[in-house]
């Protein structure tokens, strides 16, 4: 049998695509493809860098990890709640997606700076966040959990309400309908919102530098190694961490893809 | 026993009024009405979904209506039976007993007990995706039964099945599914349904019960307009049932009906009067009942005009303008009416 010819339309889009993803993907194969393997080697070995890497990643974890707490809640609420000013509660959460990430920076340290709002608070409780990784992973959290909020919101949306309804007729709590029931449909919604907010915290540097220029982290490193030094010495590091990240990207697609397709599988085996 | 007296409820524009009936053990209450009457939100408050603004919900002499759904052992099926999609057959089942304390086995045994009781044990480790909605429908009443609840609620459990299977699966609710000992309160817009499923039926309107009596009262003596209109199935029989040649001869009046319904003793019988044939002489046809009889009334309803003629028992069908002018009947004609025995609907 003979194929058919393939749809024009399906060949012009795919052309526009492939424009679309080299202008994506040139620019970090070109700045990896143009290091020297062994100066990548070096930067890694550097533990400058090291430390700037685990201080990045970790950060993000823990900011990740706060938004969950703080953000399933909150999207429950608003997923499930009806009150007065819902909308503007929205609007907040979508607040950081919008501004400029330095001026994010600014207002935490409005608040949170050592003449913040709470400086004797904070002094009273010995708490500091300037220059801090407890101010890097408010700087991370707060550009990054809108993405678990509204995630999570569409998530707790798309259960059917009477299905914890049916689940309390049948003796169970709200708590133990939401985390039997609502909480586990709306798993891959959740998770997909972890997986954005975690990569907009590890990619953040605006927010962060205005609060805590220490301990470095990635961005931090190359910015501070552009300026002084130049290329040279910040290109091995940014080669260094498009690898990670497109390393760590590739491999959760990846998991998700074979997530998803194992339980298309086993429905249809049913 | 469930006694509910004075239940009123606002929700924006919508309002349930002074809502009062008690259900006996054992007894099937139908609450019958158009959509929009308040139904659901009737039996969503019974259940603990909602709350109500005033009244009094008692179950076996206990006072329920300030107590959360999962202290009150009122087990609910929706139409659509919202199975839990994350777990499977056996898992819905078992749901109820989480956290009951006891052993593995032993809520084993009980699943499987329900499941064989309801006749869906050899469905216990599909997924629901797959299952048709009659099936769907058991596991929904096997999951709520298994914990014995003391009130059973069913809202439009008919509306999701295919009209072939639906004739089957209310007898079967009626025979086999439903328990016998705890009143079962259950909801449909379907007035064959509810002649079907009650043994007493609730009318609702707007919000209020307008009627709450006997099928027969409800059907033959409607206290009200609204009552009347809504349940206005023409052609509601009492009849004798036989079996006869793999079909059913129905003693009705003086007269006799063929029905495809296969039944013995004591039935209810539908006729619609859309499917009468409506003539002045004898038809020769394959239908099995042409009955004569002499025209009582005459009634215009818009396009149709139904015509009402004394065949033993009161009949009515219903013509077109057009066929009526050309059929020239009035008051005192004798006419007859033919149908097949399928039009017959005996329960």
């Amino acid at each position: 049998m003979k194929r058919r010819a393939p749809d024009p339309i399906l060949v012009l889009f795919s052309i526009v695509g492939a424009l679309l993803v080299t202008f994506l993907a040139l620019p970090l194969a070109a700045t990896v493809l143009s290091e020297n393997p062994s100066a990548i080697g070096l930067a890694l070995g550097d533990p400058e860098v090291q430390s700037a890497i685990y201080t990045s990643f970790g950060a993000a974890l823990i900011a990740t990890v706060l938004s969950l707490g703080f953000g399933i809640p909150l999207a429950y609420v608003m997923a499930r709640g009806r009150f007065r000013g819902k909308g503007i509660v929205q609007g907040i959460i979508d607040v950081p997606i919008v501004i400029p990430h330095t001026i994010a920076g600014v207002t935490l340290l409005v608040v949170f700076g050592r003449m913040g709002l709470f400086s004797s608070e904070m002094s009273a409780l010995n708490l500091r966040f300037e220059d801090e990784l407890l101010g890097i992973v408010i700087a991370m959290m707060f550009v990054s959990v809108s993405f678990v909020v509204n995630a999570a919101r569409d998530g707790f949306e798309a259960v059917d309400e009477r299905l914890e309804n049916v689940a309390r007729s049948l003796g169970a709590t709200r708590t133990e309908a939401f985390l039997t029931v609502t909480l586990p449909l709306s798993l891959p919604a959740v998770v997909t919102g972890a997986v954005m907010a975690w990569a907009r915290a590890v990619s953040e540097f605006g927010a962060v530098v205005i609060i805590a220029f220490f301990p470095k982290i990635i961005p931090t490193l190359i910015y501070e190694k552009n300026i002084h030094s130049g290329l040279a010495e910040s290109m091995p590091i940014a080669a260094l961490l498009i690898i990670i990240c497109v390393g760590i990207f590739v491999a959760m697609r990846t998991l998700t893809a074979y997530w998803k397709r194992r339980n298309e599988e086993e429905e249809a085996a049913n | 026993m469930i006694e509910i007296s004075s239940i009123s409820y606002k929700a924006g524009k919508f309002s349930l009024k002074n809502i009062s009936f008690n259900v006996e053990k054992g007894e099937n209450l139908v609450i019958l009405g158009p959509t929009g009457a308040g139904k659901t939100v009737l039996l969503e408050i019974i259940a603990g979904f909602r709350e109500a603004k005033a009244g009094s919900i008692k179950i076996d002499g206990k006072e329920m209506a300030r107590l959360p759904p999962d202290k009150r052992k009122v087990g609910i099926v929706y139409q659509d039976y919202l199975l839990f999609p994350h777990l499977n057959v056996y898992e819905n089942i078992r749901y109820g007993l989480r956290g009951s304390g006891l052993s593995r086995s032993l809520i084993d045994s009980q699943v499987k007990e329900v499941a064989k009781q309801i006749g869906i044990e050899n469905l216990l480790d599909r997924k629901t995706k797959r299952l048709s909605g009659g099936e769907q429908q058991r596991v929904a009443l096997a999951r709520t039964m298994i914990l014995k609840p003391n009130v059973l609620l069913l809202d439009e459990p008919f509306s999701a099945v295919d009209p072939n299977t639906k004739e089957k699966l209310m007898r079967e609710m009626l025979k086999t599914l439903v328990p016998r000992n705890i009143p079962v309160i259950y909801v449909t817009h379907d007035q064959t349904e509810a002649l079907e499923m009650a043994d007493r039926i609730a009318v609702m309107s707007e919000g209020a019960i307008v009627q709450l009596d006997t099928p027969d009262q409800v059907f033959n003596a409607p206290k009200s307009e609204f009552v009347a209109n809504f349940v206005g199935i023409k052609n509601i029989l009492k009849g004798q049932s036989r079996k006869e040649n793999g079909t059913s001869v129905i003693e009705i009046g003086g007269a006799q009906v063929h029905s495809s319904t296969v039944l013995e003793g004591d039935v209810y019988v539908t006729i619609r009067p859309e499917d009468i044939i409506l003539s002045k002489q004898r038809l020769e046809s394959s239908a099995r009942n042409s009955l004569k009889g002499k025209v009582g009334s005459i009634s215009k309803k818009g396009p149709i005009i139904y015509v009402t003629a004394d065949c033993g028992f009161e009949l009515t069908a219903s013509v077109t303008r057009q066929a009526f002018k050309e059929l020239q009947i009035t008051v005192g004609d004798y006419v007859f009416m033919t149908f097949k025995a399928p039009s017959v609907n005996a329960f």
